[in-house]
């Protein structure tokens, strides 16, 4: 749901784990490693047909949560065909071949769940959270979605409408609609897998036809290119025999050949203008291109962005908002559509706001590049780094805790899906730890350098509407 | 770019109805778990200040909430002072200035939250559990010691300014605040956005004064729930509120809301959709027979299998989502049904709409429809209640509205025991298409002669 959402934006760090074992609390030392630690019980097994199956259980709540992610986003679609991974993920509610339309949700929301998918850089996933005793209808539905999918002309007709009603509610009669998750990667990139409009245009959304909908199933949806993710209240054995009886028969069928994603490095300054006639005041955003996933310095990226970005303790908050009073926020992150562990291909930190017409681009550009030169020529002292870690390791514990366990099965799945390895999640927080000041330093100086960057302003134009008394 | 932006609600049917022959049936659902609510334990301080805690969940973090009630219904004609004030308040406490308030809250992991609503104030802080004490010391701090730092002030007006600049710019909230006004008119609940004009009046006096007469024990709710040592945080929270003043008693809301049937159209020229809000006033959720409304609500619009979603949506293809809700405030209520729909279908999605009002008023629903509804929600009763935040927000929302706890206790009885006909007979009384205001914002060239000329609008007073 990459709606512009402050509220997703600033949870950029969603970590995640599961239930935090531990003994007491400690006594907030400070600076001392905390006590705590996080556990995360996962299960890791493939089927013989290539299926990755994730189990997690933890039985303190009646709910279990389900997940299958597809290694296919958004990026990843054909070049006539913009915004079709998206239109494809509408088209997995529809008819399968024992499903009628409609009847997957009545059998999830109608037993007390919750249901629904998203589209994202490099997956597509779809997901529910239900009571404890319906994991198996649940189960069937995934693998009937995987190994069925019957879809009508009707139907296909029928979510176009639905997809272009979407793109306008959220992008083209929105005011900062899009602005800049979906208009920033067209301006920072220069691969068309990470530069195209991920939305779609509405006349590559309207050419869409059944062939292509069954050759982009047969291609991306087969179990070798999938995981399936079981995390909550559930018997393990009983769990572990649903999932042989549903997904053990489906066929064995290759994995899609991976696309190249690969970026060009950058070696000047890019811009970008975007005039909005909605739009009441002017907005700009600044955009980098972060360290490749899973090395020391991505981790090290990752408190940068805490450091630079999240918070109103960051460095970023005090000088544009508290200081200068730029604008009522500064948001940001890395990947604006989710989190800095789920993707995998290049990727952009972002940082932007909506300013008065009064504070003008340059002074807002000085000011955040003094912000981040003082990052580049200056170790961070230690009790902000401690800082930095002390805030994602509290984002970590609300991933495990929260009931839903939409935030766990995310990290799981992902983990699994780019990384073979679930069980990285135990780890992440100790990687965080291995990073130094030196390293911090390091990595802003080849990450955050001006010539890497992309700035991209709105410009309002036009009138506003006539509001009501 | 999820199937829905929005999960609000929901209903369903599978059930009910068999695979068609020669069809795979899925697998039958078990016997579902036990679940119980936590337990609470409550206290109220020789102040007045009302304590509830929760010891709950798997993970050491702690959520403190602090419900003043007190808020807007307090701003008088300066729209917006409570507001300010809560921002200004984050501007330093105590020992603290506004940077040391926002380390100190991030240095327990948390972030200071601190917000007005028109009949509610509140602080919160969300942090690991070993950090519960000094969480509640700087709440303490905030609320009973803010520095109030008049220098910060214009800039915060400026914000307000720019936030309300950039909602006038959404269709939704532009909806929003017509239709709010016609319902409410000039009391806290119809007064949504603030002018220029009213932010610009707000002075420093002004938010001193909210500070020193608004606040105090005997309006204020404290909610912990978490991982915590229940003595000591009682030990925490006495220390911190004992000797506060009582002050002044709990504001009272519940202005009239009036019921009429009036239309108003707002311009958007270039609008590529019209957004479409209509509601009315509703009994509030004390009020005897509240959960036939609330069902019926659901069925029509309070989930992706409702009945909007599946006509104007699933159907017709006209909206990326319709629903309808109720909001409870203090002693009043309203309902409303919210869609954007591609604009050259407005009035034929109107008369949709109007339709199945007429529908959910007039038949009885199938018994399978229903069943399905209420299973929704029994189940999203008890994921709601299985978080810190979905609990606390039950919790604050039973003290706010009077109920005691067999609301909780109780909830999946009283949603299971209504019947197809009682669902009717509350929709036939409270959502009656006649006694709606309805708003619609759009490209008026394009859609107004459609709308004026629907026949359930047929003497209408447009606007």
């Amino acid at each position: 749901m990459p709606k512009l959402s402050p509220a997703a934006a600033a949870a950029a760090l969603a970590l995640c784990a599961g239930v935090a074992r531990a003994a007491e609390p400690a006594a907030a030392a400070a600076a001392a490693p905390p006590a705590v630690r996080l556990e995360v019980a996962a299960d890791y097994y493939r089927l013989p047909n290539g299926l990755r199956v994730v189990l997690s259980r933890d039985a303190s709540v009646p709910t279990v949560t389900v997940a299958v992610y597809y290694h296919i986003g958004f990026r990843i679609e054909p070049r006539n065909r913009t915004g079709f991974a998206h239109l494809f993920e509408h088209l997995m509610f529809q008819e399968t071949t024992n499903l009628a339309k409609g009847e997957a949700d009545r059998l999830v929301s109608g037993n007390g769940g919750i249901a629904n998918g998203s589209t994202r850089f490099d997956y597509t996933n779809y997901f529910e959270v239900v009571p404890s005793h319906v994991l198996e209808p649940v189960l069937w539905v995934e693998a009937e979605r995987m190994r069925g999918l019957a879809l009508s002309a009707t139907s296909l007709q029928n979510q176009k409408d639905v997809v272009k009603n979407e793109v306008r509610v959220n992008v083209l009669d929105r005011p900062y609609g899009g602005f800049p998750w979906l208009d920033l990667p067209q301006f920072a990139n220069r691969n068309w897998y990470n530069a195209h409009n991920f939305y779609g245009d509405f006349a590559d959304i309207d050419g869409a036809t059944l062939e292509d909908v069954r050759a982009f199933y047969d291609t991306y949806y087969v179990p070798s290119n999938a995981v399936l993710v079981v995390a909550g209240d559930f018997d393990a054995g009983a769990a572990r025999a649903a999932i042989e009886r549903y997904f053990g028969p489906l066929p064995t069928r290759p994995a899609p050949a991976q696309a190249d994603v690969s970026e060009p490095a950058q070696h000047a300054e890019r811009r970008g203008q975007r005039v909005d006639p909605r739009a009441p005041r002017p907005a700009i955003a600044f955009g980098y291109h972060v360290p490749p996933r899973n090395t020391p310095e991505w981790y090290a990226f990752g408190l940068i962005d805490q450091i630079l970005l999240q918070g109103e303790d960051s460095r970023l908050w005090a000088r544009l908002v508290q200081q200068r009073g730029y604008a009522d926020a500064v948001e940001g992150g890395i990947n604006l559509v989710g989190n800095m562990f789920d993707y995998q291909g290049p990727m952009l930190w972002s940082a932007y706001l909506v300013h008065d017409a009064a504070s003008s681009e340059r002074a807002i550009t000085r000011d955040f590049d003094a912000v981040v030169e003082g990052l580049r020529r200056r170790p961070v002292p230690p009790a902000e780094l401690e800082r930095a870690l002390t805030k994602i390791r509290s984002a970590l514990y609300d991933v495990a805790g929260s009931s839903d366990r939409f935030g766990l099965v995310d990290l799981l799945a992902s983990f699994a899906l780019f990384d073979d390895d679930p069980g990285r999640i135990d780890r992440i927080e100790a990687e965080f730890r291995k990073v130094t000041p030196a390293l911090i330093q390091r990595t802003a100086r080849e990450y955050l350098a001006p010539a890497s960057r992309t700035r991209l302003v709105l410009l309002p134009g036009g009138k506003a509407p006539q509001a009501a008394p | 770019m999820s199937r829905r932006a929005m999960i609000a609600a929901a209903l369903g049917a599978l059930l009910a109805a068999g695979p068609a022959p020669g069809r795979e049936a899925p697998p039958p659902v078990g016997q579902p778990h036990p679940f119980a609510l936590p337990a609470k334990h409550e206290f109220t301080l020789p102040n007045g200040l009302a304590v509830t805690l929760v010891p709950f969940g798997t993970v050491p973090k702690t959520t403190i909430l602090v419900a003043l009630r007190t808020g807007n219904v307090a701003d008088g004609d300066k729209s917006g002072l409570a507001d300010l004030t809560a921002s200004l308040m984050k501007e330093g406490a105590g020992a603290r200035d506004a940077e040391g308030v926002a380390r100190a809250a991030a240095e327990m992991g948390g972030a200071l939250e601190v917000g007005a609503g028109p009949d509610q104030f509140s602080v919160s802080l969300d942090v690991l559990a070993e950090r519960a004490d000094d969480a509640i010391g700087l709440i303490a701090d905030v609320l009973r010691r803010p520095r109030l730092p008049p220098a910060e002030l214009p800039r915060l007006k400026a914000d307000m300014t720019r936030q309300m600049a950039i909602a006038r710019s959404q269709p939704q909230a532009i909806a929003g605040e017509a239709l709010a006004h016609l319902i409410w008119g000039d009391s806290v609940y119809g007064r949504t956005l603030p002018t220029d004009a009213q932010i610009a009046s707000i002075g420093i006096d002004d938010v001193r004064r909210f500070v020193a007469t608004e606040f105090g024990a005997a309006r204020t709710h404290v909610y912990v729930a978490g991982r915590f040592d229940p003595p000591a945080v009682e030990r925490a929270l006495r220390a911190a509120f004992g000797d506060w003043a009582a002050g002044p008693a709990p504001r009272q809301g519940a202005p009239e809301g009036a019921r009429r049937r009036i239309v108003r159209l707002i311009d958007r020229p270039g609008a590529t959709q019209s957004t479409i809000l209509m509601g009315l006033p509703v009994p509030t959720p004390a009020t005897p027979g509240f959960m036939r409304l609330s069902l019926a609500n659901a069925l029509l619009g309070g989930s992706l299998l409702s009945r909007l979603d599946q006509n104007l949506r699933e159907d017709k293809g006209y909206t990326y989502g319709a629903s309808s809700h109720i909001t409870p405030h203090q002693g009043v209520a309203a309902w409303a049904l919210a869609t954007d729909v591609n604009a050259p279908q407005t009035a034929a999605a109107l008369g949709e709409i109007f339709r199945e009002l007429a529908r959910l008023r007039s038949e009885p629903a199938p018994a399978a429809e229903l069943q399905l509804i209420k299973n929704y929600r029994a189940g999203t009763f008890v994921l709601g209640a299985s978080s810190r935040p979905g609990l606390l927000a039950q919790l604050a929302f039973l003290d706010q509205q009077g109920l005691d706890d067999d609301w909780l206790t109780h909830y999946v009885e009283h949603v299971n025991a209504v019947t197809p006909e009682e669902l009717r007979a509350a929709a036939a009384e409270a959502l009656d298409p006649a006694a709606m205001t309805i708003v619609v914002v759009g490209p008026l060239a394009q859609i107004k002669a459609g709308i004026e000329a629907l026949e359930a609008l047929h003497g209408a007073e447009f606007r």
